[in-house]
Parts: structure tokens; C-alpha cells; sequence
């Protein structure tokens, strides 16, 4: 790939194991050299996985209680700082200030930026909402009918068409599910638990895809789309991967 | 938000979340994490209390830089992971005598083996076995440095003077074994970003 003398820094410098100065000298090398880069590039996902390569032991659950009791502090400090009011503190207190770092942080975060302070509640349902590309417009359709467009993955495109309480996605572009997989439609209302449907589907190799729900909508506000096991779930089994927002 | 709507979100819309200070949403990315990163520190220093201490100082550097991660250089578990690669190598290096490092799969009292109850985790399990049999399938002078350096922490100048081998030689081994793990290992490394 590189006929660069310095080609062997590539693995000790993605394992981490290149001495101070060889560390300084070949990310100085690295802004020059493509043939580097681009064997660093290669070489990075194998270092990546190693850490799995570990026998898997479970950590002790006082571990986390003591990791959530200074970021539970901190987060109501933080809550307190901005008055905003966040879901961030009811728990701080008696146990946080077992770490060390607590008496570090303080000043930091009372110091970002308004928009980086933990908002209200119905403000991080529209910011999650909001992830992607999930700008909710109403792009079309009759008197009866509401288009929104959604998010998906990259290179997809999602509608959702709304007629009365029926509601239909188009999507566009649309990767075929894992192997294993079908997708499934989930109404979401509120923060109340996401209601299973019964549209399932695949796509086909263009990508293209035409769901009818067959549940009313009822109330819904948000329609989500999520892979899932032959058959369906009851509950979401992974994250979502496309979506709309009625707005 | 209801913790169940967090739930269903991916890694990446949780450390949006993190960003803005939400702690359920680090929650989340702790408990899908932590046996990951507690398993990698202490294979890393061989012991139950400097490996919590490393996960421990991991997470909380994770809450407060939580803005910093990008998502175009990788998945949230990658960084995570990466993050208590850093954090265990300091530890190393600041406390830790060598012979004391390495962490060995027999007698330990205390040692709790993970249980096998989800599907992610056969997966991930199944993973691992992967991983490491691609490893054992290197030749020995090749996984022995790549071991050291990733595992041990050890530098490329350490492994040299521990093996009594030229320098040049160990950073061609470690290049040469990972280009075969590569080989090896294609399904289940992340595509780059």
C-alpha cells in the first residue's frame, strides 16, 4: 500500500503503543504522507474490535451507584444553574460526593452555553424528534390527506401520508432489513409505551416501499419504524431506523 | 421524556442527549457499555479495583466531554471503548508494575463471569470468539506484540526491550498482524465512517 519508510508506525500508532516522540513525529508525518493515512485508515477498525477480544466479566453494581451519584449532581447542579427546570436532578446529595472529580466540574458546566444546558422535558421530546432529518413539513396532499416528511437512513427517503386516522408510509431508498429481520410500524404517543402494529414489511431490492397501517392512528404523534424478528414484537427491540412527526 | 422513549433510541441520539446534561440518557450508554469497558480494564490491568477505578474515571470523562463525540469517526461503543483503552494505558503507567498487569483467567475469587441472557449478548459473545481466534490463528511473534501493546499497554520501545528484538522488527509485526486480523476479521469490524 505505502512504500513510506515510516509505513510500520502505522500499527503501534493505531494500538497506541508508539513512544511519546514517535507519537509526535508520525502525526506531524501523517498530515503529509497519504500512503500513511490511508494505512492507518485500513488498520483502525481492526483496533477498534480488539477490545471485544476481552473475556467479559460484569461489573459490580456499586460501581455504577457511584458513577450516577456524581453525575446525578452534577446534572442538578448543572439543572439549577440554568433554571431551566431539567428531569436532571431528584437524586444528587448524600452519596456525590464520592469521587474525586465532582469538586472539578462545577464551574465547567455552569459555563456552557445556553443552548447546551439541559432543557424542558417536551424540549427533548422534539429535540430527539428532530434527529436526522426529521424536519416535519407539510409537503402535500388533498384537503383529507397530510404529508410529513420524516428521517431514515442515509440515503432514504421517508412520507408519511395521513388521511383521517389512516396513515401510509412511502419510503424511498429504504436498506433491506438484517438478515433475520422484518421491519415494524410503532405509533408513539406522548411518552406512553410505543403501540405495536401489525405492518410489517420488507423492501425490495429498489428500495422502494408502500406501508398501509392498518391500526388508526389515534392520537398518535409520532410513527416510527424499527427491524424486528420474523413476526413481529410486542415491544421495540431496536432502535428506530426511520420515522415521521405529526405536527 | 419517559425513560422508555430513550430506550428506543440508537447510541448516537442518546450522546446527543449527554450533551445536553440529560443523566437517564447517560444511563442508558453506561449500562450498554459498562460490561464492555469493565471487561476490557480489566483485561487490561489484571484487577478488580484499578479496572473499576479506569471505568469509573472513563465514564465520568465520557459524561463531562459528551459534546465532543463524533459520530463520524466511529460508533459510540468505539469511542467508549477507546476512551478506557486511554485511561487504563495512564493507569499503567502511573501505578502499575509490568508483572502485575496482566490479567490472568484463573483464580480469582471474585471474578463474575457474564451471563448469557440476551441475544446481544450471544452475539457479542460470539464476537469475541471470533476476535480471539482470529488472534491465535496469528503467528506467535505477531500476536505476542500485538498482546503487549494493546492489552499490555506496554510501548513499542518496551516490547523491544522485553523481547530483546530491534525496534523496527516489533513495529513490523504489530503492522503485519494487524493486516491479517484484517483478513480475518472482516465481518465484524465497523465500516469507516
Amino acid at each position: 500500500m505505502s512504500g513510506c519508510p515510516h509505513r510500520d508506525d502505522a500499527g503501534p500508532w493505531v494500538l497506541g503503543a508508539l513512544d511519546d516522540a514517535d507519537t509526535r513525529a508520525f502525526a506531524a508525518h501523517l498530515e503529509r504522507c497519504e500512503g500513511c493515512r490511508a494505512e492507518v485508515a485500513a488498520l483502525q477498525p481492526v483496533a477498534d474490535v480488539l477490545p471485544m477480544a476481552a473475556p467479559q466479566e460484569l461489573p459490580p453494581p456499586a460501581l455504577k451507584d457511584r458513577i450516577m451519584a456524581v453525575v446525578e449532581s452534577e446534572a442538578a447542579l448543572l439543572g439549577a444553574a440554568s433554571g431551566a427546570g431539567a428531569d436532571a436532578g431528584a437524586v444528587g446529595g448524600a452519596g456525590a460526593d464520592r469521587s474525586p472529580g465532582h469538586r472539578h466540574r462545577r464551574g465547567r458546566r455552569q459555563g456552557r452555553p445556553a443552548w447546551l444546558r439541559p432543557v424542558p422535558v417536551g424540549v427533548l421530546v422534539a429535540v430527539v424528534v428532530a434527529i436526522g432529518v426529521a424536519t416535519v413539513v407539510l409537503v402535500g396532499g388533498g384537503e383529507a390527506e397530510r404529508t410529513f416528511t420524516g428521517f431514515g437512513p442515509d440515503g432514504a427517503s421517508v412520507a408519511l401520508h395521513v388521511d383521517d386516522d389512516h396513515g401510509r408510509l412511502e419510503l424511498l431508498g429504504m436498506p433491506q432489513a438484517p438478515e433475520g429481520h422484518v421491519y415494524q410500524v410503532w405509533l408513539v404517543t406522548g411518552t406512553a409505551q410505543p403501540r405495536a402494529t401489525r405492518a410489517l414489511f420488507t423492501v425490495p431490492a429498489d428500495g422502494r416501499a408502500r406501508v398501509e397501517i392498518p391500526e388508526p392512528l389515534d392520537g398518535a404523534d409520532q410513527v416510527l419504524v424499527t427491524a424486528e424478528p420474523p413476526g413481529g414484537s410486542p415491544q421495540p427491540t431496536s432502535s428506530p431506523v426511520a420515522g415521521a412527526k405529526l405536527a | 421524556m419517559a425513560d422508555v422513549d430513550r430506550r428506543l433510541l440508537a447510541d448516537e441520539d442518546l450522546m446527543q442527549l449527554v450533551s445536553r446534561g440529560d443523566p437517564r440518557a447517560f444511563e442508558l450508554i453506561y449500562e450498554r457499555h459498562a460490561t464492555a469497558a469493565f471487561s476490557l480494564a480489566y483485561r487490561m490491568t489484571g484487577r478488580r479495583g484499578p479496572a473499576e477505578d479506569v471505568v469509573q474515571e472513563a465514564f465520568l470523562s465520557i459524561w463531562r466531554a459528551g459534546a465532543r463525540y463524533d459520530h463520524t469517526r466511529g460508533s459510540v461503543r468505539t469511542w467508549v471503548l477507546g476512551v478506557v483503552h486511554h485511561r487504563a494505558i495512564d493507569v499503567l503507567r502511573r501505578n502499575l508494575r509490568h508483572d502485575e498487569r496482566r490479567a490472568s483467567d484463573e483464580g480469582l475469587e471474585d471474578r463474575f463471569e457474564a451471563p448469557d441472557r440476551t441475544d446481544v449478548a450471544a452475539a457479542r459473545r460470539q464476537e469475541a470468539a471470533e476476535i480471539r481466534d482470529a488472534l491465535a490463528a496469528l503467528p506467535a511473534e505477531q500476536s505476542k506484540v500485538i498482546e503487549l501493546a494493546y492489552f499490555g499497554g506496554f510501548s513499542h520501545s518496551e516490547i523491544a526491550s522485553m523481547l530483546h528484538t530491534p525496534v523496527g522488527t516489533v513495529k513490523g509485526r504489530i503492522r503485519l498482524g494487524l493486516e491479517k486480523l484484517r483478513g480475518h476479521l472482516g465481518d465484524v469490524m465497523e465500516a469507516p465512517a
